[in-house]
């Protein structure tokens, strides 16, 4: 089997050749450190366009983006291949630099009205969500507006350049997905607006959180098919709709208010013959049924530094939808040794993997990450992997 | 207006009425704010216990944050001066350099409010020096930190190192909230305690408190 055809069977709850690897992200940091650092970083260039033009340099790097994370991206999916994955995931990130920089601090916003700082990660762009400024009703109507008209024709174009440029070139080695990492359905919503607004106007008017939500998956639809004609079969939604405790609101909320939205996505990208996997950090047991009732393929994460029971997983929804993750990202791949790291995996092939529908994944990434664990995580998963299992 | 009226709105998360309510019982029935302020602590408490069975999640945790905020609005001027006021025990809160996350934080701030202590918010992304500073100037007796991010967590040690350093870490407990941590973590970072929610912090630095 071919990367495309072991991660399509772990989707389709086969067995495959042996059970796929995959991460959500490499940092770039670390790719860095995988592929040799690049003469020019992306600082490198933010701050020669800020020399050379003081006075409009926002926009004039906001319209190199689409290039600077086409670059992100493509280095991220080569770290991929180096280290042996079979699945990487890209996606374009919706921001675009604030005109008025006297803060300082290089902020960016989104079409959902969030507020993010590019952070200097060892040269390379990292995006930091700081606050919401959805948060009121006259302004989610401007955001909406917004997001229908000039951001659905920007970023449906943008995204299709994007992803033909990237698969074109890594997809004889590795099996390239899409996410929208950061620009999730809930996350956006909840962070554009603050959790203060959001929780508000949830308890208050939950039809107003319900059609927000909807107009956010609508875009996300209309990406994701931008995707799939240059191409895209498989989706990761980025989630986060746990924390370290549990679900972020009621399973009976999420229900109402935002599996209408998920079902806009989940349909659309069925229809046309693709898989689409949910991912959300946090203790999410809870929410597994909902994972499932929303049309969702895969479930990603399954965080255990939050409780997630990986056994308790595949007993509940093992034979319904494809579980991937489980490698903690506090300790295991952080600091750990080749052997916690191999017995990690080992735990997470042995309970997840019996009758296929199973994908060693990362819960999760950050850049204190060592690259030397996730080769290890990669060469075990090939080593302890294979069908028929023998652990 | 009378006290259990004052505890279901804020079970009830009645955040447009609740200042009207406070007012009411400051004004018209000259009610004793520090009374008010158990009704108000008794609604949170009620509030914590539906969160830990999950009646409650985190979208109605801030909420009662923010029917909170709205209450010690009318509140706190009626509280200022008063004998009972410069007692409660302070508490320095703030998320540690590098990290903007602050709804964690912000629960803990109002549900210490709510608990009569003296909350000092730093805010977010607050460097070691900062908040040494502010125990020497405010002599608390609790620094709580948040860090939500791996990245972040070994800013407890600075925090830690800097108390010590300027001759303070005996005078303060050092608690610690964030999803990478857990006991023996925030242990080995030179934390006292560690929580993993805003509900369970409260509890902590009130038995810290009364030992």
């Amino acid at each position: 089997m071919n990367c495309r055809e072991r991660i399509l069977a772990a989707l389709n709850l086969e067995e495959p050749d042996r059970v796929p690897c995959h991460l959500i992200l490499i940092d770039a940091n670390n790719v860095d450190k995988i592929l040799g650092k690049p003469q020019i970083t992306d600082f490198d260039t933010l701050d020669q366009v800020k020399r050379d033009n003081p006075d409009n340099w926002p926009k004039e790097i906001s319209e190199l983006i689409e290039s600077v994370e086409t670059s992100i991206f493509s280095r991220c999916v080569e770290a991929a291949i180096d280290i042996g994955l079979d699945c990487m995931q890209v996606g374009v990130v919706p921001v675009e630099f604030l005109d008025d920089q006297s803060e300082g601090r290089n902020l960016m916003k989104d079409p959902f009205g969030r507020i993010w700082e590019a952070r200097d990660n060892e040269g390379n762009f990292n995006p930091y969500y700081l606050y919401g400024t959805t948060d009121s009703i006259e302004k989610w109507k401007e955001v909406k507006d917004n997001i229908q008209g000039p951001m659905t024709e920007k970023y449906t174009k943008m995204v299709k350049k994007f992803y033909r440029r990237i698969n074109k070139k890594h997809k004889d080695k590795i099996f390239v997905g899409v996410t929208n990492d950061l620009a999730g359905v809930f996350e956006s919503a909840s962070q554009g607006m603050g959790m203060a607004f959001y929780s508000r106007m949830l308890h208050k008017d939950p039809k107003f959180i319900k059609e927000v939500h909807d107009v956010i998956a609508e875009f996300t639809k209309d990406c994701y098919m931008s995707y799939m004609d240059a191409g895209a079969e498989l989706f990761i939604e980025s989630g986060d709709l746990a924390y370290k405790t549990g679900p972020m609101m009621s399973p009976k909320k999420f229900y109402e208010v935002l599996l209408p939205a998920y079902k806009i996505i989940t349909d659309a990208v069925h229809e046309r013959g693709g898989k689409i996997v949910l991912h959300t950090d946090g203790r999410v047991t809870p929410l597994l049924d909902f994972v499932v009732d929303c049309g969702f393929d895969g479930l990603q994460s399954l965080e255990p530094t939050a409780g997630v029971d990986l056994a308790f997983v595949k007993k509940k929804v093992g034979d319904k939808i494809c579980i991937m993750g489980n490698i903690d990202v506090a300790h295991i791949l952080v600091d750990a040794t080749k052997e916690e790291v191999y017995d990690a995996v080992k735990y997470a092939i042995k309970t997840g993997g019996p009758g296929g529908g199973f994908v060693v994944s990362a819960a999760n990434m950050h850049p204190g990450v060592n690259v030397p664990n996730l080769r290890w995580m990669a060469e075990a998963t090939k080593e302890y992997g294979a069908y028929p299992l023998n652990l | 207006m009378d006290f259990e009226k004052l505890t279901e709105l804020i079970i009830e998360l009645e955040f447009d009425d609740i200042a009207e309510a406070v007012k009411e019982a400051i004004e018209v029935d000259e009610k004793d704010p520090f009374d008010i302020l158990n009704a108000i602590t008794k609604g949170m408490d009620e509030v914590g216990r539906r969160y830990e069975t999950e009646e409650y999640y985190l979208t109605e945790l801030v909420l009662a944050g923010e029917t909170m905020k709205e209450a010690f609005k009318v509140l706190k001027p009626a509280m200022v001066g008063t004998e009972k006021s410069e007692n409660r025990v302070k508490v320095i809160i703030c998320t540690v350099k590098g990290d903007n996350h602050d709804i964690g934080k912000n629960l803990l701030g109002t549900m210490l409010l709510s608990s009569n202590f003296e909350v000092i918010d730093l805010g977010m992304d607050v460097d070691a020096q900062v908040i040494v500073d502010k125990v020497k100037e405010t002599d608390a007796k609790f620094v709580a930190l948040s860090s939500l991010l791996t990245m972040t967590v070994n800013q407890i040690t600075i925090v830690h190192e800097a108390l010590q350093a300027a001759g303070l870490r005996d005078k303060v407990k050092l608690i610690v909230g964030g999803a990478p941590l857990n006991m023996e973590l925030a242990k080995k970072l030179g934390a006292d305690s560690f929580a993993d929610d805003a509900v369970l912090g409260v509890k902590r630095i009130k038995e810290l408190a009364e030992s």
